[in-house]
């Protein structure tokens, strides 16, 4: 009888799992969602070029989502891109350790790597895109370029 | 609950099927262009990538020109900087004449060999570019707006970036996955015997030791990491798993998948259509009427 009971329940379980299948979401992605829009607030961007602020041309990496927290300008007219953000002078902090970024480019796009010199997986930032890092990816972090 | 449990049992049979698949039994490296992932027939190849971007660029000097603007860049197609494919140093350096040339360097498609073209602009010409603070005659979101809506890049009914998405989560998968490490192991065996201390594949491309591509231990350290890949056939084994995971992602997102590959492939054609426009008789045949497949 207990067993009988036990096989009409796995029955029971199997067909109701089975009935309701699994929805196929997006995976989340490197970038949770690269924007095109304003949704996010930007930060203001300055022109005046010096370290630790967001100037226009700059990839601007940010340790909290949402273009918060410390920032990591990395300026395109020094280098057009950087191989190692962990030897990077000011910019070390970052390296592994990135949230959310903003492409501040306006005639190039991002490419932000998962390892140094632009090895590994490279998540794209069209000109002026910016967006959260999603969970899988953050941290994870290490090399760019323009292009 | 259920949908947890559903999942759940999606995600196992997705685990035992890519569990299940035999790996490649050939310890040949296969060359660049042959390593290919099946998301790379969704998105577009970094070489479509910069015709999209330089495409982008023709139409915002063209709409900068009409407000009054002229900008600090021109509208020749800019060389490929970096990868000229998603797989070519997704598992470490893969390619063994750019091995012989740059050894882990990227040669002339370096970012470092390329100064940067523009100068700083003006307030006015910013605000004529992204929209903010530009007068009347300025639509909403600038020429940034109006070169992305001519390329089609932010459309309704479609990610565009979903399979560079997932070819993000796949490539983390396939890192941790028990296959690869074990070949990753192997290979980072096979080079301690030969007397170089490295635990991953991209552990050499990072060493401070090599930077320009130019010493002979960095030459010979190219040769070897390339010859312990092919002994332990690290490419071909790390390159099975991930596409594996992939082809399940593609059957977990097809409809999705299929909007963002015929997205990718109208953007291409309006980069494309615009770049002959400007300079049909000069521009590289790459940025010509090839399909959305990367090369």
């Amino acid at each position: 009888m207990r067993r009988a009971i036990i096989g009409v329940l796995l029955a029971f379980f199997a067909v109701t799992l089975l009935s309701t299948p699994a929805k196929a979401e997006p995976e989340p992605s490197y970038f949770d969602k690269s924007k095109l829009s304003t949704a996010l607030q930007k930060p203001p961007i300055s022109t005046i070029m010096e370290d630790g602020v967001c100037n226009w041309y700059d990839l601007c990496v940010f340790e909290s989502p949402n273009l918060t927290g410390r920032m990591a300008d990395f300026t395109y007219m020094d280098t057009t891109g950087h191989p190692s953000w962990a030897t990077h002078t000011y910019n070390a902090f970052i390296a592994n350790n990135d949230e959310s970024a903003i492409n501040a480019h306006l005639f190039l796009s991002a490419y932000i790597c998962t390892n140094t010199f632009q090895s590994g997986q490279c998540g794209r930032l069209v000109p002026g895109g910016y967006g959260n890092t999603a969970p899988t990816f953050a941290n994870n972090s290490e090399s760019h370029y323009w292009n | 609950m259920r949908r947890h449990l559903a999942a759940l049992l999606t995600a196992a049979t997705a685990l035992t099927a890519s569990c299940a698949q035999a790996l490649p039994r050939s310890t040949a490296t296969p060359d660049r262009t042959a390593l290919r992932l099946p998301l790379d027939d969704y998105q577009h190849s970094p070489i479509q990538g910069l015709a999209v971007t330089n495409a982008y660029r023709v139409l915002l000097i063209r709409c900068a020109q009409r407000h009054g603007r002229i900008l600090p860049i021109t509208s020749s197609p800019r060389p490929l900087v970096g990868p000229r494919t998603w797989t070519e140093r997704r598992y470490g350096l893969t390619d063994a004449a750019d091995a012989a040339s740059y050894g882990y360097g990227l040669g002339p498609r370096d970012p470092a060999r390329h100064p940067p073209e523009s100068a700083p602009l003006d307030p006015a010409t910013i605000a004529v570019i992204t929209g903010s603070g530009a007068g009347h005659d300025v639509p909403p979101g600038g020429c940034q707006e109006e070169a992305r809506k001519a390329l089609a890049m932010a459309p309704a009914g479609a990610d565009p970036s979903l399979p560079e998405h997932l070819s993000m989560l796949s490539f983390q998968r396939s890192r941790i996955d028990s296959r690869v490490r074990a070949a990753v192991e192997g290979w980072s065996a096979c080079m301690r015997a030969a007397g170089h201390s490295y635990a991953t594949p991209f552990d050499p491309i990072a060493d401070p030791a090599f930077r320009d591509g130019t010493s002979e231990k960095e030459l010979a350290t190219a040769r070897t990491d390339l010859a312990c890949k092919k002994r332990t056939n690290l490419v071909g084994i790390w390159l099975s798993v991930e596409s594996a995971f992939q082809r399940t992602m593609i059957a977990q997102n097809a409809t999705a998948l299929r909007a963002a590959k015929q997205a990718n492939e109208i953007t291409l054609r309006l980069a494309q259509e615009t770049l002959a426009a400007v300079e049909p008789a000069s521009a590289p045949s790459s940025y010509r009427k090839s399909p959305a497949a990367p090369e």
